[in-house]
Formats: C-alpha cells, sequence, structure tokens
C-alpha cells in the first residue's frame, strides 16, 4: 500500500473541505478568542470591585457541560429560532443559522461562550506575575497607558499568551463535540471538521483513512506546536 | 521614595470606570445567559408544556362545539326548505278552487311574500357559501416542491464534493433519504391537493344544484303567481278562473253586487253528476255493471242521456241493490239535486214461442199449457183443450219463452172462466 493511504487521503475531497473548514475556523476562532480574552483580563485587571463576581462569571460556561447549553443555542438560531423572529420583527427574512453559511459563525460563538473564561483567567494569572514597579517606574517617567501596555504587558505575557494560544487550538480542535451536539453527524458543509471526518471513517469502520488522517494532524499540530515554540523561545531570549 | 499605590495606581487617570463597568457586565450577562436560560426553561418547560395541551383541549371542545351548532343549524335550514315546499305544494293543489277576492289577495300577498323569502334565502345561501380555501395545501405543495428541488441541489452538490468515498455513501444515503422524504411529501401534496380539489368540485356540484332548485323553485312559484295574476280583477271585468259551464247565474244586468255576494256558480267541465237509485233484489238481478241505462229529468220530454252502471252495491239495511252512474256535468237538463227517471233495456235471445205468463198452469212440478182443438161432435163443431207439456226457458213479469209440443199455429189459452183439465169442452168468448 505505501503511501496509497495518505496519497487517497489527500485526493479526498470530504478531507479537504474538512481540513479547509478546520483551518478557517482556527484562523477566526483563535485570534478572536485571544483577543476578547485578553481584553476582558485587561478591564478585571484595572482593579474593579467585584471582581471575584465577574471572574466566576467568566469562569461559569467552562463547568456547565455543553449538551446542556445546546438546547439554548439551538432555541436561538433555530430556522425559527429567537434570533430569526426577531429579525423578522424587522421585516428581515428568517435564517436556518445552523444549516446555512452562518453555521460557522455560531459555531466560532460558541467556542468562544465556552473557552473564552479559561482563557481570561489564565491572562489574569500571567497579568498578575508582571511587578508593579514596573507600571510605578513606567509612569514616573512618563509612560502612557499604550506604552506601559506594549512596553510592559504585551512583552512579559507573551508566554501566557503563547500557553493560552496552544490551549486555544487545542480546544478549537476539539470543537468537534460542538458541531456535533449542534447539527449531527453530517452537519453543514461550512462546519464539516476534522474531526467529523474522523468520526464518519470510525463509524464506517474506514480505519486505514482514519489512521492515515490522524497521523496526518499529528504531524500537522506537531510542526505548529514546534514553530510556535520556537517564536516563544526567541521572544524569552529578548526578554531577558 | 516612591509610594506605591496599589493596582489602582497603575489605571490611567483618564480610564472611564464606568465603561469598563458596563463591558464587564454585558460580557458576564452574555456569558450567563445560556445558564440562565436553561434554568428558567427547566422550571417552565413542564408548565408550558401543560399549558399547550390544555388549549389544544380547548381547542378540540370549542371545534366540537363548533361542529354541533353547525349540524344543529343544517339540519334546521333542511327541515324549514322541506316544510316550505311541502307548503307550497298544498297551495298549488287547493289553488284551483275559486276564492273570494279578499281571501284571494291575502293568499296571492302570502305567496308573494313567500316568493320574496325564497329569493332572500337564495341570496343569502350564495353570498355566505364560500368555496374551500386550498391556496393553504397548494402553498404546502410549493414548499414541497422546493424542498424537493433544495434536496436535489444538495443531492448533487454532495455527489460532486463526496465521490465515492465510503463515508459519502451515508451521505449520500442522507442526501437521498431527504430527497427521498421531500418527494414523498410532496407526493402527499399532491394527493392532498387532489383531494381537495375533488372536494371543492363536490362542494361545487352540490352548490351549482341548490342554487338551480332554488331557482326552479322560485321559477314554479313566479308561474303561479302569473297564473293567479291573470284570474285578477282587471278593469271590473271578470274572467273565468279555468274551463268551466256556468251552474247558475245570481245576478242580473243591472243588479247591483255587494262584497261577498255570489254572482256565478261554475262547474268545471270535466266534472261528472253521480245518480243513485235502488232497486229490489229482483229487478236488480237484470242490471249489472257496465249495462247501459238511460236517464230523464222527471216530467221533461228531453231527449234521454245515455250511460252506464258504474257501482253495483248491496245495502243490508235497505235490503236492495244500490246502483250509480255517472254523467258528464252539463249533460242535458240535468242538474244537482234533480230526480230522474231511469230506464234500463236489456237483450235476450230470440225465442219462437213466447206466450203469457198466465196460460202456464203447473201441477206435480210440471208446467203445461191447454191448446185449444175442433171436433165434430152430435152438436156439430166443438172445442175442447188439450194439455201440452212445456219447458220455461226464461221469464219476466208477463211472459215466458217456452218450447214444447207447440207450433206457432197452436192457440193457447190465457184465461178462462173455470179450471181447466185435459179434453175438456170450452166454449170461446
Amino acid at each position: 500500500m505505501g503511501l496509497k493511504n495518505f496519497e487517497s487521503l489527500l485526493r479526498s475531497e470530504s478531507f479537504l473541505l474538512a481540513a479547509k473548514n478546520t483551518l478557517i475556523f482556527n484562523a477566526i476562532g483563535v485570534p478572536l478568542i485571544m483577543l476578547l480574552s485578553l481584553g476582558f483580563a485587561l478591564l478585571l485587571n484595572t482593579g474593579i470591585k467585584g471582581l471575584s463576581f465577574y471572574r466566576s462569571c467568566f469562569i461559569l460556561p467552562l463547568v456547565v457541560p455543553v449538551a446542556s447549553v445546546i438546547l439554548v443555542w439551538q432555541i436561538l438560531f433555530h430556522e425559527h429560532g429567537a434570533l430569526s423572529q426577531l429579525l423578522q420583527h424587522f421585516g428581515l427574512p428568517a435564517v436556518d443559522w445552523i444549516n446555512s453559511k452562518w453555521s460557522l459563525a455560531v459555531l466560532v460563538l460558541l467556542y468562544i461562550w465556552k473557552n473564552c473564561g479559561y482563557n481570561v483567567v489564565l491572562f489574569l494569572a500571567g497579568l498578575n506575575s508582571i511587578p508593579r514597579e514596573y507600571y510605578e517606574s513606567a509612569r514616573i517617567d512618563g509612560a502612557g497607558l499604550w506604552t506601559c501596555f506594549t512596553q510592559i504587558t504585551l512583552p512579559f505575557i507573551t508566554p501566557t499568551g503563547f500557553f493560552v494560544l496552544v490551549l486555544s487550538i487545542i480546544n478549537s480542535l476539539k470543537v468537534f463535540r460542538e458541531s456535533y451536539q449542534l447539527a449531527g453527524n453530517y452537519p453543514d458543509m461550512h462546519i464539516y471538521m476534522l474531526q467529523n471526518f474522523m468520526n464518519n471513517n470510525f463509524a464506517n469502520l474506514n480505519y486505514q483513512r482514519l489512521s492515515a488522517a490522524a497521523f496526518l494532524i499529528f504531524v500537522v499540530i506537531g510542526l505548529m506546536v514546534l514553530v510556535l515554540f520556537r517564536f516563544e523561545s526567541r521572544i524569552g531570549r529578548d526578554l531577558e | 521614595m516612591i509610594h506605591s499605590g496599589g493596582r489602582r495606581d497603575l489605571l490611567p487617570k483618564n480610564a472611564h470606570k464606568g465603561v469598563i463597568y458596563i463591558l464587564l457586565t454585558a460580557a458576564s450577562a452574555a456569558l450567563l445567559f445560556p445558564m440562565v436560560y436553561m434554568v428558567c426553561n427547566s422550571f417552565m418547560e413542564s408548565r408550558e408544556v401543560m399549558k399547550a395541551y390544555n388549549e389544544i383541549e380547548e381547542k378540540k371542545k370549542e371545534i366540537e362545539k363548533l361542529e354541533a351548532q353547525y349540524n344543529r343549524t343544517v339540519e334546521e335550514k333542511k327541515m324549514a326548505i322541506s316544510v316550505k315546499r311541502q307548503e307550497i305544494r298544498y297551495f298549488r293543489e287547493n289553488s284551483e278552487d275559486i276564492l273570494p277576492d279578499d281571501e284571494y289577495s291575502l293568499q296571492f300577498s302570502q305567496l308573494r311574500l313567500d316568493l320574496k323569502r325564497l329569493e332572500n334565502d337564495l341570496e343569502d345561501y350564495i353570498s355566505s357559501f364560500e368555496l374551500p380555501d386550498i391556496t393553504h395545501y397548494e402553498k404546502k405543495f410549493n414548499q414541497s416542491l422546493q424542498m424537493v428541488i433544495e434536496a436535489q441541489e444538495n443531492l448533487k452538490k454532495v455527489t460532486e464534493t463526496f465521490a465515492i468515498q465510503s463515508e459519502v455513501r451515508l451521505r449520500l444515503n442522507e442526501a437521498q433519504k431527504r430527497y427521498d422524504d421531500a418527494l414523498k411529501q410532496v407526493e402527499n401534496s399532491i394527493r392532498t391537493l387532489e383531494q381537495k380539489r375533488a372536494d371543492a368540485k363536490s362542494e361545487q356540484l352540490v352548490y351549482t344544484q341548490t342554487v338551480y332548485e332554488k331557482k326552479t323553485e322560485i321559477q314554479l312559484a313566479m308561474l303561479e303567481l302569473d297564473q293567479m295574476k291573470k284570474y285578477l280583477p282587471q278593469d271590473g271585468m271578470l274572467t273565468a278562473p279555468m274551463d268551466a259551464m256556468i251552474k247558475t247565474v245570481s245576478i242580473e244586468k243591472g243588479q247591483a253586487s255587494s262584497p261577498q255576494q255570489i254572482l256565478f256558480e261554475l262547474i268545471d267541465k270535466d266534472s261528472r253528476l253521480s245518480i243513485q237509485w235502488a232497486l229490489n233484489p229482483e229487478k236488480a238481478e237484470l242490471l249489472g255493471e257496465g249495462d247501459d241505462v238511460s236517464f230523464r229529468v222527471k216530467g221533461e220530454k228531453v231527449e234521454l242521456i245515455k250511460g252506464k252502471v258504474g257501482k253495483k252495491e248491496f245495502s243490508s239495511e235497505k235490503g236492495m241493490y244500490l246502483f250509480a252512474s255517472d254523467v258528464p256535468a252539463g249533460s242535458g237538463s240535468i242538474r244537482e239535486g234533480m230526480t230522474v227517471e231511469i230506464s234500463a233495456s236489456q237483450s235476450s235471445g230470440e225465442y219462437e214461442l213466447i206466450i203469457p205468463n198466465s196460460s202456464i198452469s203447473t201441477q206435480g212440478g210440471i208446467d203445461y199449457v191447454f191448446v185449444l182443438k175442433e171436433r165434430y161432435g152430435a152438436l156439430g163443431k166443438e172445442y175442447y183443450v188439450e194439455a201440452v207439456k212445456i219447458s220455461v226457458i226464461e221469464q219476466d213479469d208477463f211472459h215466458s219463452a217456452v218450447t214444447g209440443a207447440l207450433s206457432s199455429q197452436d192457440k193457447v189459452v190465457s184465461m178462462s172462466t173455470k179450471a181447466l183439465e185435459d179434453g175438456a169442452q170450452v166454449k170461446l168468448r
């Protein structure tokens, strides 16, 4: 057989579609969650009152089983759901959010809702580890908010950011659970992820293709993590 | 010495804390919303289901009530129509009689009112009648068709995308299943549509028939109305309402008339007079049903009116036979209540020998007659009688037809002053 399984896999349109969708999802979801998490962490780190309450609010989605919340998502984004009814109220046509091109946006939203809190906590930990003296010195030297952020916060938070990034990528690859619960075995073509592909191959007893796909994904993720480690170590050296 | 003011000192002085709170609160609310909704839903779902179930039950009861009310109304209307038809039929049968003017006008007005009601009823029926709305089913059909088209497109797309891979087969099957379901739905929609169209057609037919019936009733009523209009007094002239004969004239030219006064009495040309009479059983034997009879007004010398015996019945009370015969009204001078003479003739066979009943003597159950004979004795020509046995064939009150050793030349004794016996000498007077 040799590389025939890989060759067949790479020629498979379903695999290519799944890979493409996964990349698009990562490209949109991961930066978005990173930015939002960092933003919320910065806001929470301003010393506001009720920090523990807000932190709990951010953590709660992480501890709630997705399966129980999927129902809410379906009610919200069904063709005759709350959102569509709201649109119809304003004279716009109803949209089947889960079974249309909008399904990717719904999945991204679900992914952010689920994982944002965890990332915020990680970023908060990273932010808390930055010595306060650095900020005080910078303020005495006349540094502004943006300067403090770019010159102090960002460099010091890069290791945490890297960790959050890796975790976000891993979580984004695990979004199959949400996708499966939201749209079933064969979801809309826009949210047909690699996990869907692998799960279906497993169900069809096509282990050869499944193994080839798993190996390929492992290689790709390994390479990606390697690149990220290199990048992180370079930044770490710069900081030192 | 640098005074450390804590984390708060790190904030920019111009930072708006309100904005930060708003942002964080909004984010927290967005994150918590699905969970809050889920918790609320867990308490509300069962209540909503019960509410929906109760609503369905109430709707069902409401529908049942409406159906019952509809059936009752339909039944009442049907009965009202039936009664109206019977009333019209009854009026039609009895309108042949001549009525006084006022009563006639009243009934005429009533008929016109009924006609108007019928027209109004028809108009109401037409205006309230609505064909079943099948646009909903057509819309559903179109939606199903659209689903088929979408399923076809999806199938095509899936087929192109997923070539012939094993997992593709499942997807293809899925798409095929969706296509088949959509197709089935289309077929169901077509069947429903056809059914609804057939129902609509059938209701249209019923509607057309009902309208036709109503129109026919109106035409009939209008015809009757027109007929009655014809006989309405016009310019003081009274016209005959039918083909009839004037039985009596109760007024003369120049005389004044008053309301309710009978001016003329008409008899239907086609009506007949019944003449009845009774006969004792003996005479009644001669007259049977279908026999010819003649009638003549007693005391008048006019031509006889011929008729036939229509009915013959024995009255045990009177001990007589009752006869009845119908003659056309207006025949001759016979009028109702008159006494008439009745004559009947009966033709019988031809007899060679007919003798008076007084000629026949019966002795020992044997009928015989005495025939006059001549002989020459000591005193010259003398007469004597000879008994001849006979058989009576037919007999009436006066004569009898007989057979026996008689000839038409024989002289039969019809009367005698003394009792006769065979060979007795007699004298002629």
